[in-house]
């Protein structure tokens, strides 16, 4: 009892740093939302407010037509709550019916602070250390205030314009994803009392560092998609304000156009990190994220994502980021270290006693680490990343957007849709080793019977195709099953039929395939299986014969049994192989027809080293990892067939 | 006695029927290899529509082609080194690593021998594209070494695993009473365990070069000077995109699988001893 309340202060504490760095990270998130949402709020209440500023600064339609636009404007957008355009002290427009035309009443505390406001800026305006304008976020009431001037010449303000502006109400940040984090924290405590019960203070530190990890690179992924949305929003927004412009005053949609080529505002934009807008014929490079939004009845302008502005964002961002994984990596560290110290000691006593072994195993473990394990890290981050296909170009980190795209691409049209190749090639490799096998093992019983004539020379040449380049091996049989001249169709001919273009049909195509790879592999089954039923006693046999067994149940109670410890791990082996059999769907069918007798493996080469989408490469390689290594602690757990390797 | 003579005959049946399926069976096994045969023979560029095994004009065209017309022995020359050394490396730095792993109990051996288990199941094109750089790197593009380097360490978990099977199958009763003639463990390895293990080494050797001299992608990615190609990118070259040579290929893939071939076969007493020491014991 004493033990174990002295001890619970390790987990509580492990528990409490869990829970901060949670914590922590739903507050980041909201944070960098929240921040994310009031840029578009503000651009969008920036956008409403430039025609009118425009309107008025152009003097064409008078006051009339300004206050129908200004009407128009407010009827337009719901989150609009006050609109008014002072000009000297009288407002053109004031979204309160009652103060229509009227003066500014110093009384009115909206119209003081709007008439304070306009002071404000032409104060600006003249000393211009400031861009001309002021906005007043009131977070409690969940709205913005904006005010700018409409301007005579860059200097002279012929009157004020503010907009209020409802926020948009920001959800639970972090959405479902953090119960991965808190599955996580259940997994370090539950797996503290089974047989890691001794493990658990690293593990628990482990788990740790992970949620730190995966929380950050959460954070990073909604910071980058939070990105994307605002910059969707406020290109449909400028769509939006082109659409009533259009309806109420279409002579205004060139000046608007001019405006947000980069006119006066055009530094505030881009420090709002708005898009920069270009006219569509001016724009350099289209191809590069930018997009082109559609006026209705005006100049098609062309938009195009602010990607220096961003950058700068989410340079910002990271730095804040890094801020918190440092104070937090601080903490877990600390902790490790403690925890670590111990097991340090122990390793390198470890170390020192076992020296001869690791000495041995060093060189081996060198080249593993530098050739295979750095790769595969390496292949397995670039599953998170845009990687561009030149190897100077920036990786943008997308977060498990590669994932997400491949998994949730239920089209059944597209063969190129995951589930569908995936369906193929657990096709592919059921069929292959059920033939490897079945074939293997019976030509294997057949061959070792006791004094079955020419017995050495059909092994020898049965086990041929083994011995064969599989390069080789597929290539001759893509030409085998070449439509005019393949020996296949010279065979079909043969018997009278017409000959099959073997590449144009999903079937006939995987035929192909079939054929080929098991040619390339029963020897291997066979050698395996005449292997294993030599070293079978035949005393066994001679045994059961007395005891009256028939030939089946010597095979079922004898053979299958005995057979099983080498067949087995050949099976998990040869299906492994299989699923990553490369070069047979490489140089067979190569896909045809219409890439649908693609497999796993060839689908992502393709992706690789024809499309040049790595990190999508990448993401589709390691679900093929996964769903490997799956199947291997499957199996291996079924038919244990790596027990007794350990010892 | 009459019924001895029916089951005799019965069994005679059973026999030969077994026979005509095994000459049925390897006949179709052969027939791809002979065929290949005709077309290296033959004197067409493309292939014939006949399922007769003999050429119409049998020539060595094609033999003189690529042997004196192509630079065939460059590609030999490179598909050699590359070959044998990577079967020499990963062999060495394998027994090393295999004695120790069947040898001696050490912290993380489990965790070692798991890892070489699934480095088997990381798919080539996710490796290829880091591998890519890290050989770009080193600027070893274009260059043997690179390719030695890349094969060799994929080999070494199999060649591992093979050897550690082996290992396990010497008694160790032989290592003891040497170590107390007062030998060292170096000595022990070099000159008791090495000369044992010879059968499992040239097994594992030759897979380690069979490896090497077949593989393809990786090749084809690396290598992009025509005289820097290994034979199967040469020869897969004969049959690409770009040409249609199956005589060419056909004379190439028979020149490339003779040795190979020839060397499989007289090690292949030792290949199934080797591949199932391991795994039978449990």
């Amino acid at each position: 009892m004493t033990g174990m309340r002295k001890n619970a202060a390790v987990p509580i504490a492990l528990l409490a740093a869990l829970c901060t760095v949670l914590a922590g990270f739903l507050v980041l998130d909201r944070a960098f939302k929240l921040d994310r949402q009031l840029e578009v709020s503000r651009t969008r209440a920036h956008l409403w407010l430039r025609p009118l500023a425009l309107a008025v600064e152009s003097g064409a339609g008078g006051p009339e037509q300004i206050a129908a636009l200004a009407g128009a404007v407010r009827r337009a957008d719901p989150r609009i709550g006050e609109l008014q355009v002072l000009t000297g002290t009288s407002f053109l427009y004031h979204s309160d019916p009652l103060k229509l035309g009227a003066g500014v009443d110093p009384g009115d505390v909206a119209d003081k602070s709007l008439y304070d406001s306009g002071v404000e800026i032409r104060y600006l305006l003249k000393s211009a250390r400031r861009k001309p304008y002021l906005l007043d976020l009131d977070h409690k009431a969940g709205t913005l205030a904006l005010s700018e001037p409409a301007l005579k010449g860059r200097r002279k303000s012929m009157g004020t314009l503010r907009i209020g502006y409802g926020l948009e109400k920001v959800r639970g940040a972090m959405d479902g994803r953090i119960w991965v984090l808190f599955l996580a924290l259940f997994l370090a405590f539950y797996f503290m009392k089974g047989k890691f019960f001794k493990w658990r203070w690293p593990l628990a530190a482990a788990f740790l560092l992970i949620a730190l990890a995966a929380g950050s690179l959460l954070l990073l992924a909604n910071e980058g998609r939070n990105q994307a949305q605002a910059g969707a929003a406020k290109r449909a927004h400028l769509a939006e304000v082109g659409a009533v412009l259009a309806r109420e005053a279409p002579e205004l949609l060139p000046v608007f156009a001019a405006d947000l080529k980069g006119g006066s505002f055009s530094d505030m934009l881009s420090e709002w990190k708005t898009a920069r807008f270009v006219p569509a014929g001016e724009m350099e490079d289209s191809a590069s994220g930018g997009e082109r939004v559609t006026m209705p009845g005006g100049d098609a302008i062309a938009v195009e994502a602010d990607t220096a502005a961003q950058a700068e964002r989410r340079r910002q961002s990271v730095r804040q980021l890094k801020v918190v994984l440092a104070v937090f990596g601080l903490l877990a560290g600390l902790l490790l270290f403690f925890i670590m110290a111990g097991y340090a000691l122990r390793a390198l006593r470890a170390l020192n006693k076992h020296r001869y072994s690791y000495i041995m195993v060093f060189p081996a473990m060198v080249g593993m680490i530098a050739l295979v394990l750095l790769p595969f890290l390496y292949g397995l981050s670039m599953a998170f990343f845009r990687v561009p296909p030149s190897q100077s170009g920036k990786w943008v980190f997308v977060g498990l957007q590669n994932f997400v795209k491949i998994l949730t691409d239920f089209h059944p049209l597209t063969p190129e849709n995951f589930y569908f190749i995936l369906l193929v090639t657990l096709m592919w490799t059921l069929i292959n080793v059920f033939l490897h096998v079945s074939i293997g093992l019976t030509l294997a019983i057949i061959l070792n019977k006791p004094g079955f004539p020419l017995k050495r020379v059909y092994r020898v040449l049965l086990i041929l195709p083994w011995a064969m380049p599989s390069y080789i091996t597929a290539l001759i049989w893509k030409g085998m099953f070449h439509k005019q001249f393949g020996a296949i169709n010279a065979f079909i001919k043969l018997l009278g039929f017409e000959p099959i273009s073997f590449f144009n049909n999903f079937w006939t195509a995987f035929f192909a395939n079939v054929a080929t790879n098991t040619w390339l592999g029963f020897p291997f089954m066979m050698v395996i299986c005449l292997g294993a039923l030599q070293s079978i006693p035949t005393d066994l046999y001679e045994a059961a014969q007395i005891d009256g067994a028939g030939k089946w149940q010597q095979f079922k109670s004898i053979t299958m049994p005995l057979l099983k410890p080498a067949l087995f791990p050949a099976i998990i082996l040869g299906t492994i192989w299989t699923f990553n059999m490369f070069n047979v769907i490489y140089l067979v069918s190569n896909g045809e027809p219409n890439r649908s007798t693609e497999i796993l493996i060839t689908q992502a080469y393709r992706f690789a080293f024809e499309k040049f989408n790595w990190g999508y490469a990448a993401a589709y390689s390691i679900l093929i990892f996964l769903i490997l290594l799956t199947y291997g602690i499957y199996t291996n757990r079924i038919t244990k067939a790596t027990e007794g390797v350990f010892d | 006695m009459e019924k001895k003579n029916k089951r005799s005959f019965r069994e005679r049946v059973i026999g030969a029927l077994l026979q005509f399926f095994i000459l049925l069976f390897t006949i179709g096994t052969v027939y791809p290899v002979l065929w290949v045969f005709k077309i290296a023979f033959g004197s067409q560029k493309g292939l014939s529509l006949s399922l007769s095994l003999f050429p119409a004009q049998p020539t060595l065209e094609n033999f003189n082609h690529i042997l004196f017309e192509k630079p065939f022995f460059i590609w030999l020359l490179n598909s050699l080194i590359v070959a044998a050394a990577t079967s020499v490396i990963g062999i060495f730095l394998a027994a090393t690593a295999g004695y120790a792993f069947s040898r001696f109990r050490f912290p993380g051996r489990t965790a070692g021998l798991l890892s070489f288990l699934i480095t088997q199941m990381f798919p080539g094109t996710l490796m290829m594209i880091p591998l890519y750089l890290i050989v770009n790197w080193l600027g070893l593009l274009d260059n043997l070494a690179g390719l030695v380097l890349v094969y060799s360490t994929s080999a070494i978990p199999f060649s591992i695993w093979m050897l550690k099977g082996y290992f396990d199958t010497i008694p160790k009763e032989l290592e003891e009473s040497a170590l107390i003639d007062g030998a060292s463990r170096t000595l022990i390895f070099y000159k008791i365990i090495l000369p044992l293990a010879k059968p499992a080494l040239a097994v594992t050797a030759l897979f380690s070069f069979m490896t090497a001299w077949n593989e393809y992608i990786l090749a084809a990615t690396f290598m992009n000077r025509e005289l820097s190609y290994t034979l199967p990118v040469a020869l897969r070259n004969f049959v690409g995109q770009f040409a249609q040579d199956w005589g060419l290929f056909a004379a190439g893939a028979i020149l490339v699988s003779i040795p190979i071939v020839a060397l499989f076969f007289i090690l292949q007493k030792y290949l199934v001893s080797g591949l199932t020491a391991g795994s039978v014991k449990g």
